[in-house]
Formats: structure tokens, C-alpha cells, sequence
């Protein structure tokens, strides 16, 4: 009797790949296809959804307490001081900054309310290739060739950065105090659990990004909600005040505040399998693309060219290359290499033994089409054929 | 003269391949497989239909039994499809008529524009083109004399839709409108939309404001996706069963529900657990509701509320997450299961809810209410039809159904919908209601309710139920009321005994509750054959208490057998 599972490849190697390089809302192209683009070539530019951002400083009575340094028709750059506010004869001081680069269009007395209209923002590559197809609704996607390992789950935009393997733990985790200010624009991977604290510590030093084989799920939860709301207001309120006071410091545009996530097993204190560390290790050192999949929420583009994603392009994008392997259903043999899903562990390594004709009955009685396995730590055991997924 | 069926529903999760043969209204399984689907981001959503129809074609060759189909019956719901963009003038008015329409015939609504939306044109126009759908269906005014003016609301959204229409999947022409507004409007929106738009004309879902009529444009949302589905290259391998026509498999389910509640005359609700998503259906007081909630949407808080015991909460977030990645993977250890449970129970609270606020009466009626109805408006502008008083039957369907054991669908039932007064709860292990509603489309009516398996009579006295006790709840054989041993805060089993067909069971309510014969009023119900256990649910609301939720989901585990007692105790700590 013929056994089917899920084939869903972690890693794919020298694989032409197309990424949607997206907008987080409407967009103009500035590049047509058939157009070589490079890491930082400006693909277009877009405007946030709000087009309108408020910033509201100290004021009661019908006046505005704060001193506002901007008057209707200026322009503002993002960062850029706006007005301030001291108080208890000058021992207290609250300095109020633009949200983004813009226009102010309004000052309120009333509400103490300065609106600024968004200047539309650049889109930059941040991934070499070739422009194969555009959308003002959607964005750029761009064709390269590489090697990919693919995200389970992720949280921010694209960004690139050069990879700097720092799992040096004995359970291979990045420890906080592994991150320093050296590390600014890179992409940091991780072998295991990515925790709070290490994503604190790279949203402080400005990391470009991160991988990982897992993370709590309390606290991806909290990442990717601070992803889609934190601002640049908030940015520099909670990590980044010390840092960014030189005056000729540049903010970075809304899409590059945090970095990029990429978590390629799920939730939990699992590693990332071997293909995928082996993969990391072999480009270190090497300037590669990571997107978190943030930027896009609706599933128009097709989840493979927006799925969380690490990309190392190939220097020689000429050469032939195999297609990027895609989500399916494989046959299973005794023999094949299989990763059996869990709820507690997303998934252990095994392989393999022997189907049944009939429905097994599990330890919690159901009855269902089994495959037996021998985990990597040898115990053996009947498996639901929807909990295996065939390895790559 | 039986004739052989092959039925296949490629479903989101699973894809099931079963051979039946049916004989006047009689439908008679002989097996069935079923195969993982490929996740809905594959390029051949049809993957998995091959390897099950190989499948059950082996077993009953192995049981020696010639299978030689006549017809070959499909259903279709992975990927969400048909996926559609509903549209009207006023979202609580028209918007919710078409939003009603397209889940009624199996569809999921990704989005629902109309004027009230908060939205700027251009975002509508970025949002819709940014959506993958099969169609559009547009709602909005009645029939006549909307034009007085010269210009209505319905036109600033069809423009909308017609400058965002998006393309079909591999191809370059614009998803089909399904237009279920205004007659006036016809011509107008022709115009607007040009000449090379597909539009599906259906009657008005909102003539007047007083009716709603959803048959019209729910064979039109339900046509479009037989047509489109021939085109989309994810649905290609279909071919290879000759090209049949597939249906929404939540517009077959529907139609199975309808007429079942039709054919007893009471109102029911089927639960289908799908792997991804639950969908609710209910025929109440004749008319019919479907919606669909994405099993994503449970929240940690819920769950951690459902589990029984403090070390499965440790982990309950990184299990939750997990389950979301991988929706349709089945639970392997007891605690697996005690924590899938929970998932489950959430999802279908989640679900009802959404339900409950989705079957309304209509708004935008004028209606005069008395004033002792003043305080009792459940949803704001129109009352919930979904009063589980009101709701004698409940039955679960989906893939689950088959799966999980009668005493856990039941605890699934029993804390996720909250069912109240007297409730029979049965499984479709056989997809009997989807069958069904497919082969009434072909004029049979299958006798559904001959292949459903009963699972239990739940005694659920509802609101107020710390003041009942057994003194309300009895079994009535002959002229003997004998008491219940309803113990409140607590869940009770009694098994039914062999030959108990003339008792009934008898709930008195206590004035001013009503337990769906109206406040304070006797409710009975007779015990049907093949029920094997009654529970009596003595618990308030919500069932357990948020310092005691352990003990409390613990205690209720125990009386029902779920779970062994040594899996139990071991939860407890031995303690218990």
C-alpha cells in the first residue's frame, strides 16, 4: 500500500528563487522588467498606510505649552526634533521628534496635534537579480539564483546584511552579551532558541537581522506585534536614545527600524536541522538577504515568493540552476528520512521502518493510517501519516 | 438499482476519497481513505486525490468487493476556496446580506467593503487588488426608486470594485462580480464596469429592507466556482477524474443541514472540526447560517483555561504556536491530547461567537419591541437567532469527527458551544450531510439521519443552573418522575440502558429561565435508540472557575472518561 506525507524543503540549493520585494501599502515602481537590480538599488517608493502622522506635544488651556520649532509648510526629517518641553524649571525635558520624513501641513493650539504629510519613502533591493514583474498594489518581484532556506515563521522586512554565525553555546544559543555594537547591519544566526533578550540586545546595536531554529512562543508573539506598531518615535525612546545622538546620525526608513526574524523550525528549544546550520556555516562571512515575510499580509503574491526566508545569491548569476523545491505531497519508502511533527517539539529527525495495511491505534486511541519511525535516538514508535513531513 | 458513487472532497487538510452506492434514499458507505493535503500555498492543491482514490480502490479490492462507478462526486474547500470579496452600501445592512450569500454557499469572505468601513477609496481599491479571490459579490439597495435622486452609494462602490478588481490565477483577465444589488442598478454598473467584465447577474439579496433573499445569489456564488474551478491551474489533477463538477464543500454541508432540519422540523447546528478552520451551520427557526472561523484566531488566555493540568500550561504557548504552523497534525500523547482538546474547545468558542453575531435577525427593519425586551438585545442592532435552548440537536462533522473519541467530541461540544436545556449530540464519521447535499442537487433526498452516530443526550439546565439541582431534572417512564443526580458545579454520566425507549427526560425551569419551551416552562425529551450515555452538565458559566480552572476541567475529564485515571492522577499529582 502506497503512504503519502507532506514534502516541505527547509533548504534548497543553487535554485533560481523570485522574491516579492513589497510595499506595506500603495507604491510606485521605479524599475520596468528585465532590469539588473543590486543590493542597494532603489526599486521605487511608497508611503506608509497612515499618509498623515500626528505628533502630539504637552499642552492644556488651549495652548500649546511645548515649544514647537516647526511652522506649517516645512519640511521635517524623520528623527528630527519637532518641538520640546521642559519643565520643573528645566530639570525635566521632553524632546518631541518627527515620525517620518515630511511635510508639516498643521499645528494644532487646540489639541496640541502636529500633523506632518508623509513623503513618500525609498524601496532599496536589498537583493541582486533581475526584475521579472511589477505591481503599484503590491511591489517588485526580483529573480535571482542562490541557495534558500526557508522560514517557518518570521517577523519584519526584508534586509541584508552580512551573516555572522554566532552559535558558540553548548546548545548552540546566542547569548545577549554575544551582540555588540560591531555587529551593526549584520545578520546574526542562531543554531538554537532565539530569546527575548538577544532580540533586545539586536534591536539596541541596529543588527539587520536574525536566525534562528526556534523561539519561545510568548515571545515571537511580542516581536512581531513590536515589528508591525514600533515607530521611530518609539525606536528611539526605548533602545536607541544613546546611540543616535550624534548629530550626524542618519534614522533608517520605517521598513529597516527592526530587524528581520526568521525562526526556520517553530516554537519551542529545538535546533535548526543540519542542512540548514550546514548551509549558514558554509556562506558566513558572505552578505545575504533575510526577510521576515512582515511587509506582506495578504496571500495575493503567493506565499513562496513572500515566506520568511534566508537568500545567499550565487556571484555568478548566469549558470544554470534547478528550480527552488516546492511544498507538495512526496510517496514514502522504508528507508526515507522523515521529521515527525509534534505539538510539544515542532519536530524530531527519524526514519522510516514500515507502513501499515490497516489503521494503527495510538496511545490516545485513535485509529488512524500510521508510519513506524526510529528517531535519531533510536526509539521506535507508530506515527500518524499527517504528523510526518518527508525531510529534504 | 443501487448505483456506485465515488465521492471525493478535497479539503483543506485532508483529502478524502469514499466509495458509496445509493438506492432510492438510502446511501451506503463501503469505505473510505483519506491522504494529507498539500498546504494551500502548493501549486496542486489536487496532490492528494490520486493517492486516495488508489487507496480505497485497494481496500475494497482486498475485501473482494467490485466497485465500478457510475458517478464520480467532488468537493472543494482547501485553500479556503471559493475565496471571495463581499461589497455593499452599508456594511450592518447590505454588507452582511452578501457577506451571509457567499458563506452560504461555501465560500470564505477575505474582505467586506462598504461605505462605513473606515476606509479612503484608494485604500479599498490597494486592499482589494492586494487579495487572492475567486469573485466579488457586490450588494447594496432594493429594488426600486434608488435612482430618485439620480445617484446612489451602490455606484461609489461598484467603482471601487471595478478599479480593483483583481486577476484570476493564471490568467489575465478580472475575477467574475457576482451582482446581488439593486435591479435599478443594473445598467449603471454595466456601464461601470465596461464591456469586457464578467458580471453574474442574481436577484436582489435585500429587495426590501423587511426580506432577505440569499437563495438567488448563493447558487450564483456557488456556480462561479464550478466554472472558475475548470480554469485554475491549482485544480488541474481533477482532470484526471474526468473533468467533474465540483462543488464548495460548504455549500454541500449546507444543503445536507437544510434539509435535514427541514425534513424533522427542528432547528440544528453542525460543528465541522476541518483541521484548519471550524465551520458553524445552523438551520434555526428556517433560515439557514454558515460561517467559517480560521483555527488561528484562538488565543493562549482560552486555552490555558481548558487544560488539565499546570505543567501542560508551561508549554501551552510554544503548543499553540505549533498547532498553528501545523494545523492539521494529530496528537500522539495524552497530553497532546489534553492540549489539542483545549485548541479545539477554543476554536469552536471562537467560532460560535462568530456565528452567533453572523445569524441575525435583520437589521435595518423598523420593529416594535415590548419594553421587557428592552435589556435583552445580545448583539447590537439585531438580535442573535443562536440561542442553544432553541437548539435540540447538535451535530459534529469534519474529519475530526472521525477521529477523536465519542467522549472527547462530546467535552468539545459540551465547553465550546455551551449547549443548554436538553441537546442530542451526533457525529458524521461518513460526511453524510455533505454527500447529501450533493445528491439533492440530482433530486434524491438522502435519508441523512440513518447514518449519523448518536453520542450522547447532554442535561444542560443553563443559566441559573447553581439554584436547580436534581430537583429539576428527572427521567419520566410511564407517571414516575424519578430525580436526576444533577450535582451542581459538577458533570455526571449515566449510561443509557438497553430498553429505556419509553423514558423521557423532563427539565422544569425555574421562573423567569427559558429552556426552549419559554421562561419557566417544562422542557422534555424522548430518549432516542442508540444513545449510549447521557451527561448531566451541573457547571455554571463559564464552566470552570478561572482559581480552580485545573480541578475544575480535572473533575469534568473524570466523570466522561476521556482520559484513564492513571493519566489523570498523574496530572493531579497524585493528589486526587
Amino acid at each position: 500500500m502506497a503512504v503519502y506525507a507532506l514534502r516541505n524543503p527547509k533548504v534548497t540549493r543553487n535554485a533560481v528563487v523570485s522574491r516579492l520585494r513589497s510595499f506595506p501599502a500603495v507604491g510606485e515602481p521605479g524599475v520596468s522588467p528585465g532590469t539588473g537590480v543590486q543590493w542597494d538599488t532603489i526599486l521605487g517608493m511608497y508611503a506608509s498606510r497612515q499618509r498623515l502622522r500626528f505628533v502630539r506635544v504637552e499642552s492644556s488651556g488651549g495652548e500649546i505649552q511645548a515649544t514647537v520649532l516647526v511652522g506649517e509648510g516645512q519640511n521635517v526629517k524623520r528623527g528630527e526634533v519637532v518641538a520640546y518641553y521642559s519643565y520643573l524649571f528645566g530639570l525635566g525635558f521632553t524632546e518631541y521628534t518627527a515620525p517620518c520624513d515630511g511635510e508639516v501641513v498643521s499645528v494644532s493650539r487646540m489639541s496640541g496635534g502636529i500633523s506632518i504629510k508623509e513623503a513618500p519613502v525609498q524601496l532599496v533591493s536589498n537583493l541582486p537579480g533581475q526584475v521579472e514583474q511589477v505591481d503599484d498594489a503590491l511591489g517588485v518581484w526580483i529573480r535571482s539564483r542562490g541557495d534558500l532556506v526557508t522560514g517557518a515563521l518570521g517577523a519584519g522586512f526584508g534586509r541584508s546584511g552580512v551573516l555572522e554565525v554566532k552559535a558558540k553555546g553548548p546548545g548552540g544559543e546566542v547569548r545577549p552579551q554575544d551582540v555588540s555594537l560591531k555587529d551593526t547591519g549584520k545578520v546574526i544566526a542562531a543554531r538554537k532558541r532565539v530569546t527575548r533578550e538577544l532580540l533586545e540586545a539586536c534591536l539596541k546595536y541596529r543588527v539587520a537581522g536574525v536566525i534562528g531554529g526556534s523561539i519561545p512562543g510568548e515571545v515571537f508573539n511580542w516581536y512581531r506585534d513590536l515589528a508591525g506598531q514600533l515607530d521611530w518615535d518609539e525606536i528611539l525612546a526605548r533602545y536607541w536614545t544613546r546611540e543616535l545622538k550624534e548629530k550626524d546620525a542618519v534614522p533608517p526608513p520605517p521598513m529597516e527600524i527592526v530587524p528581520a526574524l526568521v525562526v526556520t523550525e517553530g516554537f519551542g528549544d529545538v535546533p535548526m536541522s543540519e542542512e540548514g546550520f550546514g548551509l549558514l556555516l558554509e556562506h558566513a562571512g558572505e552578505r545575504v538577504f533575510l526577510d521576515g515575510g512582515g511587509a506582506f499580509q495578504s496571500r495575493g503574491a503567493g506565499a513562496a515568493e513572500s515566506v520568511p526566508c534566508l537568500f545567499v545569491p550565487a556571484c555568478d548569476q548566469g549558470r544554470a540552476a534547478g528550480e527552488v523545491g516546492v511544498r507538495g505531497l512526496d510517496r514514502l519508502n522504508p528507508g526515507d528520512r522523515v521529521r515527525v511533527l509534534g505539538l510539544a517539539e515542532p519536530f524530531v529527525e527519524a526514519t522510516v521502518l514500515e507502513f501499515s495495511e490497516d489503521d494503527v491505534a495510538l496511545e490516545t486511541s485513535m485509529t488512524v493510517p500510521g508510519v513506524k519511525v526510529q528517531t535519531a535516538f533510536g526509539k521506535t514508535m507508530w506515527v500518524p501519516v499527517f504528523n510526518v513531513e518527508k525531510a529534504d | 438499482m443501487a448505483r456506485d458513487v465515488l465521492y471525493v472532497d478535497v479539503g483543506s487538510a485532508v483529502t478524502t476519497a469514499r466509495a458509496v452506492s445509493v438506492a432510492g434514499d438510502e446511501v451506503e458507505s463501503h469505505g473510505f481513505s483519506f491522504c494529507p493535503s498539500p498546504p494551500a500555498t502548493s501549486d496542486d492543491l489536487t496532490a492528494a486525490v490520486s493517492p486516495a482514490v488508489d487507496s480505497v480502490m485497494g481496500k475494497l479490492a482486498r475485501l473482494g468487493r467490485a466497485f465500478d462507478p457510475q458517478e464520480i462526486m467532488v468537493t472543494v474547500s482547501a485553500g479556503g476556496e471559493p475565496r471571495t470579496v463581499c461589497a455593499g452600501v452599508v456594511r450592518g445592512i447590505s454588507g452582511e446580506s452578501a457577506r451571509r450569500a457567499a458563506l452560504s454557499a461555501g465560500a470564505t469572505v477575505a474582505d467586506l467593503i462598504a461605505v462605513d468601513d473606515g476606509r479612503q477609496d484608494f485604500e479599498r481599491v490597494s486592499d482589494l487588488r492586494r487579495q487572492e479571490i475567486s469573485m466579488v459579490v457586490l450588494a447594496g439597495g432594493v429594488d426600486e426608486e434608488i435612482l430618485s435622486t439620480g445617484r446612489h452609494q451602490l455606484f461609489s462602490i461598484a467603482r471601487v470594485i471595478a478599479e480593483g478588481l483583481p486577476r484570476k490565477r493564471g490568467s489575465k483577465s478580472r475575477v467574475p462580480l457576482v451582482y446581488a444589488a439593486s435591479q435599478e442598478g443594473r445598467e449603471e454598473v454595466t456601464r461601470i464596469f465596461g464591456e469586457g467584465a464578467e458580471i453574474i447577474w442574481a436577484d436582489n439579496v435585500r429587495a426590501t429592507l423587511e426580506q432577505e433573499n440569499l437563495d438567488s445569489a448563493r447558487n450564483a456564488v456557488a456556480q462561479a466556482f464550478s466554472q472558475g474551478i475548470r480554469i485554475d491551474p491549482r485544480f488541474s489533477g481533477l482532470g484526471r477524474l474526468g473533468g467533474p463538477v465540483a462543488w464548495p464543500t460548504g455549500h454541500a454541508v449546507g444543503t445536507g443541514v437544510e434539509d435535514l432540519s427541514r425534513r424533522l422540523g427542528e432547528n440544528l447546528l453542525a460543528i465541522s472540526l476541518d483541521g484548519d478552520a471550524v465551520q458553524i451551520l445552523s438551520s434555526i427557526k428556517g433560515v439557514f447560517t454558515r460561517t467559517v472561523t480560521q483555527a488561528e484566531r484562538v488565543d493562549l488566555k482560552g486555552v490555558l483555561r481548558q487544560l488539565p493540568a499546570e505543567r501542560l500550561a508551561e508549554h501551552a504557548a510554544d503548543m499553540l504556536g505549533n498547532w498553528k504552523l501545523h494545523p492539521y497534525i494529530l496528537p500522539r500523547t495524552w497530553d497532546e491530547l489534553a492540549v489539542f482538546l483545549a485548541f479545539w474547545k477554543e476554536a469552536v468558542k471562537e467560532a460560535m461567537r462568530d456565528h452567533r453575531e453572523t445569524a441575525i435577525e435583520l437589521r435595518g427593519v423598523h420593529r416594535q419591541r415590548q419594553i421587557s425586551e428592552t435589556f435583552k438585545v445580545d448583539v447590537a442592532g439585531g438580535d442573535t437567532l443562536v440561542r442553544m435552548e432553541r437548539v435540540p440537536r447538535i451535530i459534529v462533522t469534519g474529519y475530526l469527527s472521525r477521529l477523536l473519541s465519542p467522549g472527547s467530541l462530546v467535552s468539545i461540544v459540551m465547553d465550546g458551544a455551551g449547549p443548554s436545556g436538553i441537546t442530542a449530540v451526533l457525529a458524521d464519521p461518513g460526511e453524510t450531510l455533505q454527500l447529501a447535499g450533493l445528491l439533492s442537487r440530482s433530486g434524491t433526498a438522502a435519508r441523512t439521519e440513518a447514518s449519523l452516530r448518536p453520542l450522547a443526550f447532554l442535561v444542560s439546565p443553563g443559566r441559573g443552573e447553581e439554584r436547580l439541582g436534581a430537583r429539576r431534572a428527572f427521567t419520566l417512564r410511564g407517571q414516575i418522575l424519578d430525580p436526576l443526580p444533577l450535582k451542581v458545579g459538577e458533570v455526571a454520566m449515566l449510561p443509557v440502558e438497553a430498553g429505556a425507549l419509553d423514558t423521557e427526560l423532563v427539565l422544569d425551569a425555574r421562573a423567569g429561565v427559558d429552556l426552549g419551551e419559554g421562561e419557566g416552562r417544562r422542557v422534555r425529551a424522548r430518549v432516542k435508540p442508540g444513545f449510549p450515555v447521557i451527561y448531566l452538565d451541573g457547571r455554571g458559566r463559564p464552566q470552570v472557575r478561572p482559581d480552580r480552572a485545573f480541578q475544575d476541567v480535572r473533575k469534568c475529564y473524570r466523570s466522561m472518561r476521556v482520559f484513564p485515571d492513571e493519566v489523570m492522577s498523574g496530572w493531579a499529582g497524585g493528589r486526587e
